[in-house]
């Protein structure tokens, strides 16, 4: 597995933003990095919604957000020196209502021997109810490196 | 009134059912329900408006007639909450007793512990669950019809039982025989129960409210059934762990028969020497007063069971994600505690 492809899971958030500035510290001027930034688009659960128009309204906003994720990221990559032409780009539909499992499943897909995550920095209560996405994807990580940037 | 027939009489405002025109009194003229009324209300379809509905008036609905006897309501901390959507009922043709759940689009944040999970009321939710759980005697009954007017009403059989907590806490006997002669059979029963949850979970689907007071045991199978599933939470990180943690919340008062807390302990024989065995990583992770590990109470509680007991607790490093992680711990200690030496509850 190549250690420099990187995948960089990012989701708009500060945490995601300063995994991106640490991912582009690292790889900026190095030979042979790629990195693929993965935004996973998690649609809403229509159960919460009273009509679908305010679904697809949610659902809309979620994708726009997450085109936005990525443009951010990219741009910070780009402003650490990182060569354009070495970050990919692309959205993947949340698959089970499992975030971690789909950043797995792209990281497999795209070849990447490197996950870099930010990290929300949870308390232990938020962490067993809520989930963190971070830790899941620690536990599930066989033959390949996880970057957890706090 | 949209969908309201006037009350007693044939007025304008009657409804017509099956060809004719039919006020509440005619339907009890009709069907001789076992209740009897003081006063007649209004045959109404359209069940919107769900705040004027109550005693008296008869919902149509599919065909079927349900004489309103009063509002739902949840006994939690000694106080007396009324669910004006939910409506205790006879159905006229057949005489027995169901529960209609009405639509009522609630949001409000859901607390436990120091945390405030946003929730949601979903009748469609609740409806697809009574479609996947036909038939299955762990979960509570029914089935869904939409109104005059499109709500999705839910219909549901009452489940003929006592809540589990209940049952467990009118047991009157010491904990050792509690835990040695009932809890073995008790345990047995709700890792069936924990296997619904898992069920629900291999199929995309959160229970959503799991409490001790929505689970029941039936009193002629003697089987535990979930009841009410139409909560439903916003996460995709974790998407089962409301539900995991509730199972946790039963499994610790089953094995404690109660909740122990410093607090209850020190009004025990003894309890303050538990006490200073009890540390901070012992309790439990939501609920910071409650002691998730048990054994440092009652030391007679196996390994294992105390182990899954503290994958709950503050000491935890990791957090069991789904039903069937905490199954595949429950299943042997069942075997350590051997058959079961009389019927649980």
């Amino acid at each position: 597995m190549n250690e420099k492809r990187i995948l960089l899971a990012v989701d708009g958030s500060d945490n995601s933003h300063r995994a991106a500035g640490y991912v582009g510290e690292a790889a900026a001027g190095g030979i042979g990095f790629h990195i693929e930034l993965a935004a996973v688009l998690v649609a809403p659960d229509a159960d919460i919604y009273p009509d679908k128009a305010a679904f697809q309204a949610e659902r809309d906003k979620r994708a726009g957000d997450a085109a936005q994720a990525l443009h951010m990221a990219r741009e910070t990559l780009i402003s650490k020196g990182v060569d354009a032409g070495a970050i990919g780009m692309r959205t993947m539909s949340c698959l089970d209502m499992d975030v971690a499992g789909t950043i797995l499943a792209v990281r497999q897909e795209a070849g990447c021997g490197t996950v870099a995550v930010g990290r929300r920095g949870l308390s232990k209560a938020e962490e067993f109810l809520l989930g963190s996405i971070s830790s899941r994807v620690v536990r599930h990580a066989k033959d390949f490196t996880v970057w957890v940037v706090g | 009134m949209r969908g309201r027939s006037a009350p007693a009489g044939s007025g304008p405002g009657a409804q017509a059912v099956e060809g004719r025109v039919t006020t509440v009194r005619e339907l009890i003229e009709r069907y001789q329900p076992k209740t009897s009324l003081q006063s007649y209300g209004a045959v109404v379809s359209d069940t919107t408006e769900f705040m004027n509905i109550g005693y008296g008036d008869v919902i149509a609905l599919g065909g079927r007639h349900y004489l309103v006897l009063r509002d739902e309501a949840e006994r939690r901390f000694g106080m007396e909450d009324p669910k004006f959507w939910v409506k205790r009922c006879t159905e006229l043709e057949s005489g027995e007793k169901r529960i209609l759940k009405l639509v009522f689009h609630e949001r409000f944040n859901m607390k436990i512990g120091d945390l405030e999970v946003p929730c949601y009321r979903s009748p469609e939710k609740e409806a697809r669950i009574l479609d996947l759980t036909r038939g299955d005697p762990r979960f509570m009954q029914g089935f869904s019809l939409p109104d005059s007017v499109g709500n999705n009403v839910r219909v549901i059989e009452v489940v003929f039982g006592k809540r589990l907590d209940l049952a467990v806490d009118a047991i009157e006997c010491d904990h050792r025989t509690y835990f040695a002669e009932h809890f073995p059979g008790i345990l047995a029963e709700f890792i069936d129960a924990c296997e619904a949850i898992a069920f629900l979970h291999g199929h995309g689907e959160r229970h959503g409210d799991i409490r001790r007071d929505h689970l029941y045991r039936h009193y002629d199978t003697g089987r535990y059934v979930w009841i009410d599933f139409d909560y439903t939470f916003d996460g995709t990180a974790n998407p089962y762990g409301v539900d995991v943690f509730g199972l946790g919340n039963i499994l610790l008062f089953l094995a404690g028969k109660g909740v122990h807390t410093a607090q209850s302990l020190a009004e025990t024989p003894g309890g303050r020497e538990i006490i200073s065995r009890v540390a901070p990583e012992d309790y439990s992770v939501m609920y910071r007063y409650r002691i998730m590990n048990l054994e440092k109470i009652f030391p007679y509680i196996p390994k294992d069971l105390g182990r899954v007991l503290r994958h709950y607790a503050v000491g935890s490093e990791v957090y069991y994600e789904s039903a069937r992680e905490l199954l595949d711990d429950l299943r042997p200690c069942l075997d350590r505690l051997g058959a079961p030496k009389r019927e649980g509850v």
